[in-house]
């Protein structure tokens, strides 16, 4: 009994002894809130945040050179939490996506030579341009689909896809891609001009079936001259545009598309209509309904949240609601 | 002389006898000619003329922009007519100017006769090269007046003047050594005096008897040599004539010939420059064999710069049969082309007209790893590994194996079994490498 | 039979064979089949699988030593022989973790490239079968260290082989169905194959 019980303890008493010292003479300074961002993070290291994994972005949270909520993939939970570890306030930021301005599929466009070779749009683009007949256009090899860390694009029919709902807004693929068609836009301005051609109407009509042809319809119809055409293509003010969709129904090429579905609805207060009529008047999708004497109603069938009779109603009978 | 050797290269069917016997013909003066402002390495030059200007044969059209850059000149009198984006060899549109030709005088009238331009000194020559837009004829358009002007740390023992015309098709080179031999010889003179280079060569491919014997018959400076060269492609690369020559390789990663004490100028550039110091004629025209099994009647003309290539192939009878291919250069490192509105610019030395059924469909597969490149590439590259890594986008580790020493002769793709576009995936490659150093750099 | 301790011999051939025995003929990985968990975790690049090798090394040649000290000064005198397999591994156990702090001190990337294999070779079993075997088959001191070094050294020798072969095969196009640990495992078994090559050579 003894000898096995002093031999034991015995070297795990100098085992434990030796390590002590060695932990102190090795040891090596490390701030401990490293551990609680890395924590705090999903651990994807994607390099969305632009650093190259998440140690990398820790290091330059800690540093002060990396903004708290940088990590894109996380999100906002994981930007608040890393937050907390740094005892510091964070501010709302405006939720990105991608979109891809081309609608270009290979039953809607031409090419103008047989491209053999590397099935990477970046080595194509070097060939001749890149063989779609647009040369603006998106050539749907998927180098963006390559580097997506989130799976958020597929090419089909020769065009890159994204799907709204797995993209973060990291902003990759957007340096990706070769023609630069990729633009990252704020989530909230769902309708977009999903074209990038500057050729004149005419040209575009030669070699794309669904291009803008600059005519300039839906400038002339938006109620916020949100969308203007410069260079034959139109072009959408974030600021000024509500999502209302009324360019979308105009366009005779189909190049306007609302990504994303209206959320927003009117809703008049019974109580603080006095009937004017105003808002009936201005709305340009027949959406309200009433008469004298009875406060009017707001049809949520075709109410489109533009908020045109918020402006107008006299009485601040209307307000805007999220609808999901 | 004790010639050394380059590593690999290969032996294509040189099919220079399509048009090697055709002496040098004149093409009629276009209707239109397309120049386009950027016929250099460098930035593109500017232009100095405004739609409904008249110009003249010779006139500058275009100012370069900055060191690294060359001039643009008229190579017709008329009018222009636009400056706006035209089809370029690149296959992108490219900014051009369009002179619509008109009136009778379109020969060119020299505006200077220098009788003895040996006796100004070297550096007052220099500048009638820069002014008369000279760059690399051979198709690489590097601007001539910036290679003659090394730094002065740089000392220049050897001039090699490159007569091998390797690239198979091709004859513009040989031609011109045979019907303008004595204009070569006083630009190589040129370029000597300006360089104060003690040695001289002329490098001439071994498949070209007739010009090796003009040459050297008409040499009567004794420190001007003709060499003959064995037959193998690439041996008119720049690296691989000083390797050949001087026996000393050019170093790795952005090394130049200056380098290692030597120049080399094309046969072309040769007689612009003499063109040019002489006589004071500007780069307006340039010889292009129009060749290849596609075209009707073979030709090696003298073209005016911005000709359409639709015009040169008219004038040669036109598509034989079924087009295949339009490659503006050679088959080993020319342009393929889609549309033939493209015009000739000053390093268009071939338009090739490969018929249909010389033209293969390949499908690539993995690579097989036999090597063939290896020991085919002229530069000691492993092109295997390059096209691998640019599969599997690992540009650190293809530019760790000299990926940016690579000079795309097209060798490697030439051999490979399993039909890999190697020259594409380098230079893809390359690309992505430089645009990450760019990034970096900015951060 | 534990032989008395003698640090030299007069027949330096016996060394050569104990050396080549345990690096070539019984290679503890491709004959012997222990530590394969790091031989496949740690072999994706050349670097880390030759910084691993040189770690297991270092922790093999110094825990066999001790073991043997252990073992000829405490275990046999006190009879207590059974107690060796948890003794062992309190000794290696100690060793990883100096080792481990060793390196995240002089070497922070090779730190990270390793991650959980490091404190992983405690439990690697050619580590205990080394301290062990060493007490089984009664070497001396000297012969003690040539075959923990030989064996580790074989170890090191599996890793190089096959992180070569490894870093290969990530650029090759392999079918869907042999992605991954399939291929790796099936290399792992022909190199196995190859070094049957070498049985019989030392007995």
């Amino acid at each position: 009994m003894l000898p096995e019980l002093i031999s034991l303890t015995g070297i795990g008493f100098i085992a434990s002894i030796g390590l002590g010292i060695a932990a102190k003479r090795l040891a090596i300074k490390e701030d401990p809130r490293i551990e609680k961002i890395l924590e705090a993070l999903p651990g994807a290291n994607c390099g969305a945040c632009g650093y190259a994994g998440c140690s990398a972005f820790a290091r330059a949270v800690l540093a002060e050179e990396a903004p708290v909520d940088g990590c894109l993939a996380g999100g906002v939970s994981t930007g608040l939490k890393v937050a907390e570890v740094l005892g510091k306030k964070v501010e709302k930021t405006e939720r990105m996506v991608a979109v891809v301005a081309c609608q270009g599929t290979g039953t809607y466009t031409r090419q103008r030579f047989i491209y053999q070779g590397i099935d990477n749009c970046r080595a194509a683009v070097n060939i001749g341009g890149g063989s779609k007949a647009c040369a603006y256009g998106c050539l749907g090899l998927g180098s963006c689909q390559q580097v997506c860390p989130f799976g958020a694009i597929t090419i089909k029919d020769a065009l890159a896809v994204i799907d709204t709902e797995a993209c973060v807004g990291c902003g990759i693929c957007v340096d990706e891609c070769p023609r630069d068609i990729i633009h990252l836009v704020p989530r909230k301005v769902s309708v977009q001009v999903l074209c990038s051609s500057q050729e004149t109407g005419k040209n575009v009509r030669d070699f794309c079936d669904i291009g803008c042809i600059g005519c300039k319809r839906c400038e002339q119809a938006c109620p916020f001259n949100a969308i203007t055409v410069k260079n034959n293509l139109a072009v959408i003010d974030p600021g000024k545009c509500t999502a209302c969709g009324i360019c979308v129904d105009v366009c005779p090429q189909q190049t306007l598309k609302a990504l994303l579905p209206i959320t927003r609805q009117a809703e008049i207060d019974p109580g603080k209509c006095i009937s004017c009529g105003k808002c009936k008047r201005v709305c340009p999708f027949e959406a309200i309904f009433g008469s004298k004497g009875a406060p009017y109603e707001i049809l949520t069938g075709k109410c489109r949240g533009c908020g045109l009779c918020i402006n107008q109603c006299e009485a601040d009978a209307i307000t805007m609601t999220e609808v999901l | 002389m004790i010639l050394h050797h380059f590593p690999g290269g290969i032996h294509p069917h040189d099919e220079k006898e399509l048009t090697a016997h055709l002496p040098i013909e004149d093409a009629p003066i276009p209707s239109r000619v397309f120049i386009p402002l950027s016929q250099h390495i460098g930035p593109p030059a500017e232009p100095i003329v405004k739609p409904g200007d008249p110009v003249r044969v010779g006139d500058k059209i275009a100012e370069a922009r900055g060191f690294v850059s060359a001039n643009i000149h008229a190579s017709v009198t008329g009018t222009v007519r636009a400056i706006r984006p035209y089809p370029h060899a690149s296959g992108r549109l490219a900014p051009a100017i369009e002179i619509e030709s008109e009136g009778e005088d379109q020969v060119y009238v020299p505006t200077k006769d220098r009788q003895d331009p040996l006796s100004l000194p070297p550096q007052t020559l220099i500048p009638f090269i820069r002014e008369a837009g000279i760059v690399g004829m051979g198709g690489a358009t590097f601007p001539t007046h910036v290679k003659l002007s090394p730094p002065e740390d740089k000392s220049i023992h050897t001039l090699i003047i490159n007569g091998v015309e390797c690239e198979p098709y091709l004859t513009a080179d040989h031609r011109l050594m045979l019907e303008h031999t004595r204009d070569i010889i006083e630009g190589i003179m040129y370029i000597r005096y300006i360089l104060n280079a003690s040695f001289s060569f002329v490098a001439i491919e071994i498949n070209k008897p007739d010009a090796i014997r003009m040459m050297q018959n008409n040499i009567s400076d004794p420190h001007i040599r003709v060499i003959s060269l064995p037959k193998r492609y690439p041996q008119g690369a720049e690296k691989q004539l000083i390797k050949t020559i001087l026996g000393q390789e050019v170093p790795s990663g952005g090394g130049l010939p200056m380098d290692v004490g030597a120049v080399v100028q094309n046969v072309g550039t040769t007689f612009a420059i003499y063109e040019a110091i002489r006589w004071g004629k500007p780069l307006i025209e340039r010889i292009t064999t129009v060749t290849g099994r596609g075209i009707k009647t073979p030709k090696n003309l003298r073209v005016r710069i911005g000709t359409p290539v639709r015009d040169i192939i008219a004038l040669c009878g036109g598509w034989k049969e079924v087009p295949g291919k339009l490659i503006l250069g050679g088959p080993m490192m020319g342009i393929n082309q889609y549309d033939d509105a493209v015009p000739v610019t000053k390093g268009t030395s071939g338009v090739l007209l490969l018929p249909r059924e010389e033209v293969g469909e390949y499908h690539p597969h993995t690579c097989v790893r036999c090597g063939r490149c290896v020991t085919v590439c002229p530069m000691g590259l492993l092109p295997n590994f390059l096209g691998v890594f640019s599969e599997h986008a690992r540009f650190a580790d293809a530019e760790r194996l000299h990926l940016l020493d690579c000079i795309e002769c097209g060798s490697c793709t030439y051999v490979c079994p399993a039909k890999r576009p190697l020259v594409q995936m380098i230079r893809y490659a390359k690309g992505e490498v430089l645009r990450r150093r760019k990034k970096v750099a900015r951060q | 039979m534990a032989k008395h301790v003698t640090c030299w011999s007069c027949d330096m051939g016996q060394y050569f064979y104990i050396l080549i025995g345990v690096l070539l003929v019984h290679n503890f990985v491709f004959s012997q089949f222990l530590g394969i968990c790091p031989f496949l975790g740690v072999s994706r690049r050349l670097e880390t699988a030759v910084g691993m090798g040189m770690s297991v090394i270092f922790v093999v040649v110094l825990s066999s030593v001790a073991a043997f000290l252990i073992n000829l000064w405490i275990l046999i005198p006190y009879h207590i022989e059974y107690l060796k397999t948890v003794i062992f591994i309190l000794v290696i156990a100690a060793l990883v973790q100096l080792v481990e702090m060793v390196i995240q001190k002089t070497s922070p990337v090779l730190y990270q490239a390793l991650g959980i294999y490091l404190p992983l070779i405690t439990t690697n079993c050619i580590v205990l079968g080394v301290a062990v075997l060493i007490t089984q088959k009664g070497f001396d001191l000297l012969e003690t260290t040539i075959y923990s070094f030989g064996a580790s050294a074989g170890f090191l020798l599996a890793l190089i082989l096959f992180s070569g072969i490894r870093e290969r095969l990530e650029l090759a196009d392999i079918p869907w169905s042999f992605r991954g640990t399939a291929i790796a495992l099936i290399t792992a078994g022909i190199l196995s194959l190859s070094f049957m090559g070498f049985s019989g050579l030392v007995k």
